[in-house]
């Protein structure tokens, strides 16, 4: 009961200054900068194109079991974009997916699912460090 | 009294006979190094090896060749001696294996494709502890510098290099490596002493022989590494059969399990290039 009295008499000292023209300068100068960061929350909750809770739907964390270790990563993603995010080589890699080998030409096929238990074969050292680091 | 001598005598043939009939039992043979020197010279090569090749981080078969090799630490010969010994898989076709002094071991992938079953990876695990229970490295080392190494070695400062100090007399982990070169008695004791290891562990020791035939077969021994300067695959069969003959009798019935899933993961993988010449036998 005593915000709105309170709420009322910003608005009206803001609408105030507006309506008596001191300096219009600060509202205009905000408006461009504050207008791209807008647009790119507007473009990341919802997009101009709003098909909003499927493309939410879309983009959410995964758990992944990978080499036994838990691993939250950002889906959806097949096999072939789970090695590029891992940074590994995939033409030299094996994986197995739920115990089950999975071979090469089905990797880009091969969604992967919340809980997923991933084995994946790979090299570090050799004077290659960066090389598939997990 | 007559009947006590002969009764006397008769447990003496007794004992001499099955003695003669127990399993070959071999001493490290002369040795500069302390069996901590050992540890220290095989560590620190480790390093260098880790460094120098791709090392396999995947914990099933990190886990595979493991359980493998500590059923097979947990035999008598490898507890006495008591070296710590570790297993680790690298990505390299070529089939070999190779264990540094005091334990370190590492394992081709090369390897695990192809062995046919279980007992003959834990052939050639066995067989290769077997170099480092025996101290083959640091006695082959020993000898042939038999007059520099004293200095080196006693002058040895804690916590500084062995392999540096060793490089610098031309003991380094190269290809033809001193370490790593053995000689063929060399290679029959381990071979002998690997199937005493298998046996207890529940694998057929046979097996070992088999598959050094099988790799004859195959390649020849230009291409594969584990069988140049061995002995004969057909005269290792046929020690180690006798070698079993010694051998109290047993079954061999022992497996991980695991066998298969290592397997399936192995076919696929496909290494890079062998980054350095060959390392060892």
């Amino acid at each position: 009961m005593i915000a709105p009295p309170l709420e009322n008499s910003v608005s009206a000292k803001s609408s105030s200054q507006g309506s008596a023209g001191v300096p219009p300068a600060i509202p205009e100068q905000d408006a461009p900068s504050s207008r791209p960061l807008l647009a790119l929350i507007w473009g990341f909750t919802a997009g101009p194109t709003c098909v909003c809770p499927a493309a939410l739907a879309n983009i959410k964390s995964m758990k992944l079991f990978i080499n036994g270790e838990e691993r939250s990563l950002e889906g959806p993603l097949t096999l072939t974009s789970l090695l590029t995010r891992l940074d590994m080589k995939a033409d030299r890699v094996a994986v197995e997916l739920n115990l089950g080998i999975v071979p090469r030409e089905q990797w880009t096929t091969t969604a992967l699912a919340e809980g997923d238990r991933l084995e994946i074969v790979h090299f570090v050292g050799g004077g290659n460090p960066g090389e598939g680091g997990l | 009294m007559k009947q006590i001598i002969s009764n006397a005598i008769l447990i003496l043939v007794l004992a001499r006979a099955s003695w003669a009939q127990g399993p070959t039992q071999f001493h490290p043979g002369f040795n500069l190094f302390s069996k901590q020197q050992d540890v220290q010279l095989g560590q620190e090569n480790a390093a260098q090896v880790r460094a120098h090749m791709k090392v396999i981080r995947n914990p099933v078969l990190n886990d595979y060749v493991n359980k493998v090799g500590r059923r097979l630490v947990a035999a008598r010969e490898a507890q006495e001696s008591g070296f710590p010994f570790t297993f680790e898989v690298v990505a390299d076709p070529t089939i070999n294996a190779f264990a540094l002094p005091g334990g370190p071991m590492f394992i081709n992938t090369g390897l695990l494709r192809a062995v046919d079953n279980e007992a003959q990876l834990a052939g050639v695990i066995g067989h290769e502890m077997s170099h480092v229970i025996l101290r083959h490295g640091t006695n082959q080392a020993s000898k042939s510098k038999l007059v520099e190494l004293p200095a080196v070695l006693g002058s040895q400062v804690a916590g500084g290099s062995l392999v540096g100090q060793l490089t610098k007399l031309g003991i380094g982990l190269g290809a033809n490596s001193v370490l790593l070169k053995f000689s063929r008695s060399a290679e029959s004791q381990a071979d002998l002493m690997g199937s005493h290891l298998m046996a207890e562990s529940g694998y057929n020791p046979m097996e070992m022989a088999r598959f050094f035939e099988k790799l004859n077969q195959q390649g020849g021994r230009r291409t594969i590494q584990f069988l140049s300067d061995h002995p004969s695959p057909e005269n290792r069969e046929k020690a180690i059969e006798e070698e079993v003959h010694r051998l109290p009798d047993q079954q061999y019935t022992y497996q991980t399990g695991d066998f298969q899933r290592m397997k399936a993961l192995i076919a696929h993988v496909r290494e890079p290039k062998p980054p350095a010449p060959a390392k060892a036998q």
